[in-house]
């Protein structure tokens, strides 16, 4: 069985709570020998990692800080130790991946930089948190050896070739340009007003929806971009404009493509999608 | 100097016992979140303060939204209000029965945390219904919700809280069993601290069955090096906060029949937490009932504006405060108060914290059981 120890950096213990939403737990955690987590009861204790020989797969959550202590280790000094000694390093979270939120550093990566830490052994999983679908897949993945394809960032593609805005229950008014009336509505998108950053945002999370059950651009929240690099930027709930157009477009869209569709789709004015749904 | 490590509380804590036989909790890291969100735009706030805690980000979230709306001054919708009480009560039954099954009954050799699994999963499930996703959302905003609830998703909630029910049944059978086994080993009222206890949502303290109000200035942070953590206090006393200070609020006649047995010990502290999870259960229900779909869902809240404001939550573990400043419409200052803080207070020789009186009065056998009797928020403590 293949041998599995996460631990964490500087965190908020997100990740860990949002990989015990995966509704296989029990069938994964069979498929594994739980050396350490940072939430469910495991064979060793955490000073006990600090000699632990050989493991499989270390999860890493959380981000590198100059002199963050934990168990009276340096946590980084433990990161190194282990990252050497495994096989596979699966960074969970935007903080082990990038540095994140506490404007620390990830593993593999400090912000968009490569760490001397690169490497074919690492996979990436950010969000802030993590879905516990790419989490759990992913060690999945790994517990069959296969390992999935990666991006530059070393994101499963699986996960990350997608945007956030992909299956949006929005997409409607994206198409025609119908923005929401402000926030409380089901009816609007949220890229023209509200920040959402669901069109350039690698993700998944209107494909695999969040606890069996929704997400956040679905229930009227813009998507906060949390699984790239620049997470958090500043004015989350706004949109940034030049000239009433939004700053950043969907990823791969020129702007001169955007407008000429912006503009074509507007003069249309679908009555369908300027009412609220449920009003006759 | 004997230190004992203690893990799995949402990070760590070292147990440390001075010669003199006197506990000291000692947290060894802080994130410094408070300073992240200086010099940022206010409604950021919503992003950045859920991200204190993994397992009560949700009410670091209400905190939040509320310290802002009291300094925009606008009072969100009843309905609103309603729909945030329930995710917020949603979050704290699965912390319960996380904080049960995962932190209390192993010690007794019960492990059996995928018995209890699947509940969780539906109360996570409830509240993405509402809020998107757990952990860390953000639907709450100044002046509402961002949410807009069909009548259908009503009764979805509904279905699961129905099944939910089945959870606490189990819960309930599995607490019926531990106090048996506490009462055997003569364990029951070990554990006691002050009697003493603050719910500042509800302004007041309790001693034992006396409640008075209380004024938010006499609360008193202080430091206690080498720790990284700071300690609370209410006019230079300590109180503990959370389930327990609130059943008691409540006069939950179960935890009240405890009480009288037990004071403040193992088997109140642990029951008031566990049969918590019923009370939230009624209310959560009460709430979809009594709602009114037709009210919006969000006033609309300006970016722009200037204001102090304070909000006070009832978060899993206890009362929660955030205080914001904001200077065109920018954030000038903010302050988190959680409520391990409070209970984790190391205090000093004559006025020990809550956790430090019920860990000196022993046995040291029994420190690790009594110290996760709180259960204690390291990531909280240490935001």
């Amino acid at each position: 069985m293949k041998r599995l120890a996460w631990i964490q950096g500087a965190t908020c213990n997100g990740n860990a709570h949002s990989f015990l939403n995966y509704p296989l737990l029990q069938e994964l955690l069979e498929a594994l020998e739980l050396l350490y987590h940072p939430v469910l009861p495991s064979r060793l204790t955490l000073p006990q990692l600090w000699d632990l020989e050989e493991l499989d797969i270390l999860v890493v959550e959380g981000g590198l800080r100059e002199g963050f202590q934990r168990a009276g280790f340096e946590v980084n000094h433990l990161i190194h130790r282990l990252y050497a000694r495994a096989n596979w390093v699966v960074c969970v979270g935007s903080c082990a991946v990038y540095g994140g939120l506490f404007g620390d550093r990830g593993v593999a990566f400090a912000g968009e930089e490569p760490t001397e830490l690169k490497s074919d052994k690492v996979i990436n999983i950010p969000g802030c948190p993590a879905h516990p679908e790419w989490i759990a897949t992913t060690l999945w993945a790994l517990v069959e050896g296969r390992p999935p394809l990666r991006d530059t960032f070393l994101r499963p593609k699986e996960f990350f070739a997608y945007t956030v805005h992909a299956g949006c229950t929005r997409n409607e008014y994206f198409e025609w340009k119908v923005d929401a009336r402000g926030f409380g509505f089901k009816e609007g998108c949220l890229f023209y007003e509200q920040g959402c950053q669901g069109p350039y945002t690698h993700g998944s999370c209107n494909k695999i929806l969040w606890n069996q059950e929704s997400s956040k651009p679905r229930i009227g929240t813009p998507c906060f971009g949390c699984t790239e690099p620049d997470f958090p930027k500043e004015n989350l709930f706004r949109t940034k404009t030049y000239m009433g157009i939004p700053a950043s477009l969907p990823l791969g869209v020129s702007k001169r493509a955007y407008l000429t569709l912006t503009g074509v789709a507007k003069s249309f004015k679908i009555q369908r999608l300027l009412g609220r749904l449920f009003e006759d | 100097m004997k230190i004992e490590l203690i893990e799995r509380i949402e990070g760590e804590a070292y147990l440390k016992w001075r010669p003199d036989g006197r506990p000291f909790i000692h947290f060894e890291s802080s994130r410094g979140i408070e300073g992240l969100l200086k010099g940022r735009p206010a409604w950021d706030a919503l992003v950045i303060a859920p991200r204190v805690c993994g397992i009560c980000g949700h009410a670091h979230l209400a905190a939040a939204v509320e310290a802002l709306e009291e300094a925009i001054g606008i009072t969100p919708t009843p309905k609103a209000q309603a729909i945030r009480q329930i995710t917020r009560y949603g979050e704290m039954v699965q912390n319960h029965l996380k904080w049960f099954y995962l932190t209390i009954l192993p010690h007794f050799e019960r492990k059996e945390f995928l018995t209890i699994h699947p509940y969780i999963l539906l109360t996570t499930s409830l509240i993405a219904l509402f809020a998107g996703q757990w952990p860390h959302s953000s639907y709450m905003v100044p002046g509402g919700v961002t949410c807009d609830p069909s009548g259908l998703d009503l009764l979805r909630a509904k279905g699961y809280l129905t099944r939910l029910r089945r959870g606490f049944d189990e819960a309930q059978k599995a607490l019926e069993w531990l106090l048996d086994r506490l009462v055997q080993e003569g364990i029951a009222s070990l554990g006691k601290s002050f009697d003493r206890f603050i719910i500042l949502s509800a302004k007041s303290k309790l001693l034992a069955t006396k409640a008075s109000r209380i004024d938010l200035g006499q609360i008193q942070l202080y430091e206690q090096p080498p720790s990284r953590a700071l300690g609370v206090r209410y006019k230079g006393r300590h109180y503990e906060t959370g389930p327990l200070a609130r059943m008691m609020l409540r006069n939950h006649p179960h935890v009240r029949r405890l009480h009288r047995r037990y004071k403040d010990g193992l088997a109140t502290r642990i029951s008031a937490r566990v049969l918590e999870i019923g009370w939230l259960l009624d209310r959560m229900e009460g709430l979809l009932d009594g709602m009114v779909l037709d009210q919006p869902s969000a006033v609309q809240a300006p970016f722009q504006f200037d204001g102090t404001g304070v909000g006070i939550v009832e978060a899993a573990r206890g009362s929660l405060l955030h205080k914001v400043e904001v200077k065109q419409g920018r954030i000038s200052g903010y302050q988190i108060i959680t409520p391990t803080q409070w209970n984790l207070a190391n205090g000093d020789e004559e006025e020990p914290g809550v956790a430090i009186e019920a860990l000196s009065r022993g046995p040291k056998e029994l420190s690790d059981l009594i110290f996760r009797s709180f259960d204690v928020c390291s990531v909280c403590t240490t935001h």
